[in-house]
């Protein structure tokens, strides 16, 4: 079972890097012989359709056809392990063989666009009723796209620079409740947060721009709020605006935060699209804080989707700063090593020097408390992340100031390699935290 | 004996005095061209402080200022009773002289030391691309080699460093070009330096040595691009590990 941590093997390393050709990596799954599946895959995603066609010469496919480049099989099962697969005629006890299939197609069939990236490697291929399994597990992209896509402004060195935070981990939590609190409310819980010495705060994805809370008014309330703050202390956090919307829309309120003097927008990628995230990015001045929500669709199913390690990649191309990755031990159903690769493959650079590296921040989120500092640090072997814990940190029982100090108590033991027991003997609020949320 | 006696001469030969300001440069100069000319070769002794001071007709004080000199260049070696006798320089020896400095610029600059760290990661991508190319089976077993020993050494933090040093040295000695395994090492050292206790981060290193077996594996591949993808992942996180402190945990607000 192409589990996403087990696909992350098969992915991070190999895949090879070629000047003039796109690389794609996948699970797949067939009752078919797999050599004749995935010919029918690379001619439905090039030159190929249903019928030979008079304009398909020989020539034509050879400049233009996705090659087959590689093959190997893994395992077989007694079954299909999704729905709407064919059978090949004739076979009385059919098997499915479950591979691993690298396809290249020529830099010259879709160039260095995003959108055209995708409708190749991630398009209609997910229907072909000769497969019943297909997972992208990786992508390997030639430099063309470096040279066209804007990347990441920021990534982490300038996110560190904007939120003053030189090392370390990021400590960050998430406004809650999601929604509800009006703009006034929202300024109240943030300043108390920057007072206990937060350095990140979000919007949740469920507060945009609705009526309770218009994203105007809720800018200005916690900018006038920060801002104080950080005239009279010399530190402002950074705290992203969800400005998930329309193109102009999106624009403006960009400029919104802009002239607020706020440091970080944030966006929804799922509903955005490439194009949207493209063009925010394009025009922004601030870091690009990016939400995964609705990355369950790909990955919940073993048997078919996307892997994180290739989706983060279109997403850093096209100019994300932050990308949420879950967390380790999360509300969610994501196993912890897959979290840990998809954190891994943020900060892996998706070009070599000289071209730009593209890493990006990772977010961890998702049921984070106090307990998570450790084997997040452990795993990762870097602070460069943005910790943001929601409940497990406004939800202190002493309050999200106390919170704050908490995770900032927990983080600095990983860091020096204190057992957390220790440092809870010593931090009052670390002790709380651990008692509120148990293992 | 007589010919060593006669290339004494030769050398004493092509010494002239020296009149009266900055004596000890004077005599610097001289010896340095007595050096560089290939007069004296590495091994060689220097004449004797009493010969230098009857040649160059001044006092022992100037003479010994110009061999400490050389010394503190590390050009001559001098053992106390004995003639001051010329090194052999390495490239390895030319950078081990600048080490110092380097520290100290590195502890105190933050901006130079963000300058090596960028400079490392296009060094060693390169060497890396070239290695990947250029790498026999016997230099692949020995990086082997040196990986095991690295990962023998996770609980000792300064065989890790030097075990560290040892394999990026060996992928840029690949190349064929001693000066650049030298400054390969010379770079991990001046890193190292700021802060010593930060090569070995507890419960870390299986990252470390997780991401050096990519390197060599791309290395065996002989696949040069996916070896730099696999070097500039592992220097990227490296790098963010070296930072001056300045007293708190974190730094002061810029």
């Amino acid at each position: 079972m192409p589990r996403e941590a087990e696909g992350a093997a098969h992915a991070v390393e190999g895949l090879p890097l070629n000047p003039s050709r796109v690389w794609a990596r996948y699970w797949i799954e067939s009752a078919f012989p797999l050599e004749e599946a995935a010919a029918s895959l690379a001619g439905e995603q090039s030159s190929g359709t249903f019928v030979q066609v008079p304009g398909e010469t020989a020539a034509l496919k050879q400049r233009y056809g996705a090659r087959v480049e590689a093959l190997r099989e893994v395992e077989t099962v007694d079954a299909p392990s999704l729905p709407g697969a064919a059978l090949p005629k004739g076979i009385p006890q059919p098997r499915w063989r479950r591979a691993i299939l690298d396809v290249s197609w020529p830099l010259d069939n879709m160039g260095p666009s995003l959108p055209n990236l995708l409708a190749t490697v991630a398009g209609n291929l997910f229907e072909l009723r000769q497969f019943s399994g297909l997972r992208l597990l990786d992508l390997g992209l030639p430099a063309a796209f470096a040279e066209a896509n804007p990347g990441p402004a920021f990534g982490v060195a300038g996110t560190r620079r904007l939120a003053g935070v030189m090392e370390g981990a990021l400590i960050g939590t998430i406004i809650k409740p999601s929604v509800g609190l009006t703009p006034e409310e929202t300024a109240a819980l943030a300043l108390t947060l920057a007072k206990a010495g937060i350095h990140f705060l979000k919007d949740d994805e469920l507060q945009a721009d609705g009526p309770h809370c218009p994203f105007r008014q809720r800018v200005d309330a916690v900018m006038g709020a920060l801002r104080a703050h950080a005239d009279a202390t010399g530190r402002l956090p950074m705290y992203a605006f969800n400005l998930t919307g329309e193109v102009d829309q999106m624009r403006r309120c960009h400029d919104h935060v802009l002239a607020a003097g706020g440091s970080c927008v944030m966006v929804s990628l799922h509903s955005v699209g490439l194009t949207g995230l493209l063009a925010l990015r394009r025009h922004a001045q601030l870091p690009i804080h990016a939400h995964r929500n609705g990355w369950g669709l790909f990955s919940r199913s073993p048997h078919i989707g996307l892997s994180y390690l290739a989706w983060q990649k279109l997403w850093r191309v096209a100019g994300a700063d932050h990308m949420h990755v879950n967390g380790l031990q999360n509300k969610f159903c994501e196993a912890d090593e897959s979290v840990i690769a998809s954190a891994r493959g943020c900060l892996r650079p998706l070009f070599a020097p000289p071209l730009p590296a593209c890493t990006v921040m990772p977010v961890f989120s998702s049921g984070q408390t106090v307990r998570q500092a450790h084997p997040t640090y452990a795993a990762l072997g870097s602070t460069d992340l943005i910790f943001a814990a929601g409940g497990g940190l406004v939800g202190h029982p002493a309050g999200a100031g106390a919170g704050v100090r908490a995770m900032q108590a927990a983080w600095d033991a990983a860091i020096a390699g204190i057992p957390l027991e220790v440092q809870a003997e010593r931090v009052p609020e670390l002790q709380q935290a651990l008692a509120e949320f148990a293992a | 004996m007589a010919s060593a006696e006669t290339a004494r001469t030769r050398q004493v030969a092509v010494l002239s005095p020296v009149a009266r300001r900055k004596l000890g440069d004077q005599i610097l100069e001289q010896l340095l061209h007595m050096i560089e000319s290939g007069t004296v070769k590495p091994g060689d002794p220097l004449p004797s402080e009493r010969e230098l001071m009857s040649t160059f007709g001044v006092g022992r004080p100037a003479v010994r200022e110009a061999l400490q000199a050389l010394q503190s260049r590390g050009l001559v070696a001098i053992h106390h009773g004995e003639r001051a006798r010329v090194l052999d320089l390495t490239a390895t020896s030319m950078l081990d002289q600048i080490e110092r400095s380097a520290r100290h610029l590195m502890s105190t600059s933050p901006q130079t030391l963000e300058h090596l760290k960028e400079a490392r990661l296009m060094f060693e991508c390169a060497m890396v691309r070239l290695a990947a190319a250029k790498a026999t089976a016997d230099d692949l077993a020995r990086l082997r080699q040196l990986l095991a020993a690295q990962e023998a050494a996770r609980r000792d933090s300064q065989a890790f460093l030097e075990a560290d040093m040892a394999l990026h040295e060996g992928i840029a000695a690949i190349s064929g070009n001693p000066l650049f395994a030298a400054i390969s090492r010379a770079m991990l050292q001046w890193l190292a330096d700021v802060h010593r206790e930060l090569v070995r981060i507890p419960g870390t290193e299986s990252v470390t040595i997780a991401e050096h077996a990519e390197i060599l594996n791309c290395m065996e591949r002989h696949s040069p691009e996916a070896a730099a993808m696999a070097m500039a992942n592992h220097l990227t996180r490296v790098n963010q590990l070296y930072r001056v402190r300045k007293g708190g945990r974190r730094a002061p607000r810029s």
